[in-house]
């Protein structure tokens, strides 16, 4: 699809991006006396308004299928956004051929759970990417490994198509594909694990290469500097202590994607702005559910503000 | 108090026997009831502590998990609880403790190394909420091996009470009342004899 297909898309967008919340107003949320007095907050946003029955949980689920909705349609399923939307199918196809079936299939999903379970069982013709089609073909024996193998063919499918049409939309690709290399190489060394675990649930690398990462794993953490210091996310990993601190450092992580992602704001006319709408709406919900998870479990508001990620506006 | 007793010395004697036998019982069973109360009053101390001690791990593991559940949606992390690869085996036995057979648990936890779910949907804030909540287990099984020995010797204080009680308010005092009376029942013959002696004796000397 030629750029000036999304131009009505963009416009709708940049509209819509003015209705993104600020950061003052999760401030606001945290600081409300109450869980009710944040929720009437809320209402008076664009998530007020829904008979949900006062659950935060379904106002967002509902609010991130009507966007998913909404931006499929402003884009005719552009495969670059089904690229970000398919996690959800990947999800539910984990819960088809990993815990075989059991377990709360996600209504956010391109493909309704019912047919993808037809698809798995070859009643219906698969429409999935074909790197994820290949591993339905050979599935591995066991269920880690079954998971793995689906999020590997995910982040492959992704990196053909965005490879294929953005610049911006595969840079951002690189660096989430290492960065989630890197958030396991820390969290499956801090709990010990072998470096065949790693090997394991490793993705598609990014700048980094897959030897690399597998030769340094057993190495001294400080080796971990050197090997991220060629990559544009050097700064991420400021000594030992990052290990330690393993949630922080997932914070500053989804900060440097959305920094690389909000240069599609600059974009006049192309997907990368509806991609770049995409992830800031998640962003704004991930911030909106720690505000609420914190609200009614009663947490120090220190404890949330620390975890909160920087907004798209 | 109706006493029904052969008021005969070999009974007298049997009484003795049994008084010195309760006496000695009761002073037994007095020091086993303080060294029970004094090893009751630390293991009370020890579970009160384990208690709070488990109590604030789980607010954290739980905070951790509300936290972990933000940055996952539901679905995620069911998936991944679900299909926790981390195992757990828990050895029961029994030991004995101030003659009490008190239960002694043996956690052996293997750690998940990554659910088999995948890693990439989940996050570090729920293998910390995971690590939190399998590190109170094991205080856990500790906090409920010694409420179960609190209970157990709670239950071996009372009763050892009641036999202290027993033997201390009824027993022994029946015991030295029954020999008391047949002490005076017995003098009290040897006093009639003795008066009956002195009358025969009185009889013959006025023929």
């Amino acid at each position: 699809m030629a750029e000036k297909d999304y131009a009505y898309a963009v416009g709708r967008i940049r509209a819509m991006e003015n209705k993104l919340l600020p950061v003052g107003f999760f401030e606001r949320l945290l600081t409300a006396p109450s869980i009710e007095e944040s929720a009437r907050l809320l209402g008076e946003t664009e998530y007020g308004g829904r008979e949900t029955g006062g659950d935060f949980e379904d106002i967002l689920e509902e609010q991130l299928g009507q966007l998913y909705q909404f931006l499929r349609e402003q884009t005719d399923d552009a495969p670059e956004l089904l690229v970000f939307l398919r996690r959800w199918d990947v999800h539910n196809l984990k819960l088809l051929v990993v815990t075989a079936g059991h377990g709360r299939p996600s209504r956010l999903g391109i493909i309704p759970f019912a047919d993808l379970k037809k698809m798995v069982e070859g009643v219906l013709p698969s429409t999935l990417p074909a790197e994820i089609n290949e591993v339905l073909a050979d599935l591995p024996e066991r269920g880690p490994e079954r998971a793995a193998a689906l999020d590997r063919a995910y982040y492959r499918y992704g990196r053909r198509v965005l490879e294929r049409s953005s610049a911006l939309l595969a840079a951002y690709w690189r660096a989430r594909r290492d960065l989630i290399n890197l958030q396991l190489f820390l969290r499956l060394r801090k709990s010990g694990a072998p470096v065949k675990e790693f090997e394991l649930f490793m993705v598609e690398p990014g700048y980094i290469e897959r030897r690399q990462w597998v030769e340094n794993y057993t190495q001294p953490l400080t080796s971990l500097a050197s090997l991220v210091n060629n990559t544009p996310y050097a700064h991420l990993v400021r000594g030992e202590e990052v290990f330690n601190a393993l949630p922080l450092l997932e914070r500053e992580i989804d900060n440097y994607l959305l920094d690389l992602v909000k240069e599609a704001k600059y974009v006049p006319l192309g997907i990368e702005p509806v991609i770049g709408y995409l992830l800031a709406k998640e962003r704004e919900v991930l911030n909106l559910r720690f505000v609420f998870a914190g609200k009614k479990n009663k947490l120090p508001v220190e404890t949330v503000r620390r975890r909160l990620r920087n907004v798209y506006v | 108090m109706e006493i029904r007793v052969n008021a005969t010395r070999m009974e007298l004697l049997g009484l003795k026997r049994r008084l010195a036998t309760a006496t000695r019982g009761h002073k037994l069973l007095k020091d086993k009831l303080d060294e029970l109360m004094k090893n009751f009053l630390d293991l009370v101390e020890e579970n009160q502590r384990l208690r709070l001690g488990v109590e604030a791990d789980l607010a954290r593991s739980a905070g951790g998990f509300a936290m972990a559940r933000a940055v996952i949606s539901r679905e995620v992390l069911e998936a991944a609880i679900a299909t926790s690869r981390g195992e757990a085996t828990l050895a029961a036995g029994t030991t004995t403790k101030m003659g009490v057979e008190v239960p002694v648990f043996s956690l052996q936890m293997t750690p998940a190394l990554g659910n088999g779910f995948g890693m990439t949907e989940t996050s570090a804030e729920l293998d910390e909420a995971v690590e939190l909540l399998a590190a109170s287990f094991g205080r856990m099984i500790e906090l409920a091996q010694a409420e179960k020995t609190v209970e157990l010797l709670a239950a071996e204080i009372e009763r050892t009470r009641r036999r202290v009680n027993a033997l201390e308010y009824v027993l022994i005092p029946k015991l030295k009342e029954q020999i008391k009376y047949i002490a005076m029942k017995l003098e009290e013959n040897e006093r009639a004899n003795l008066t009956r002696l002195m009358k025969v004796k009185d009889i013959v000397r006025n023929k």
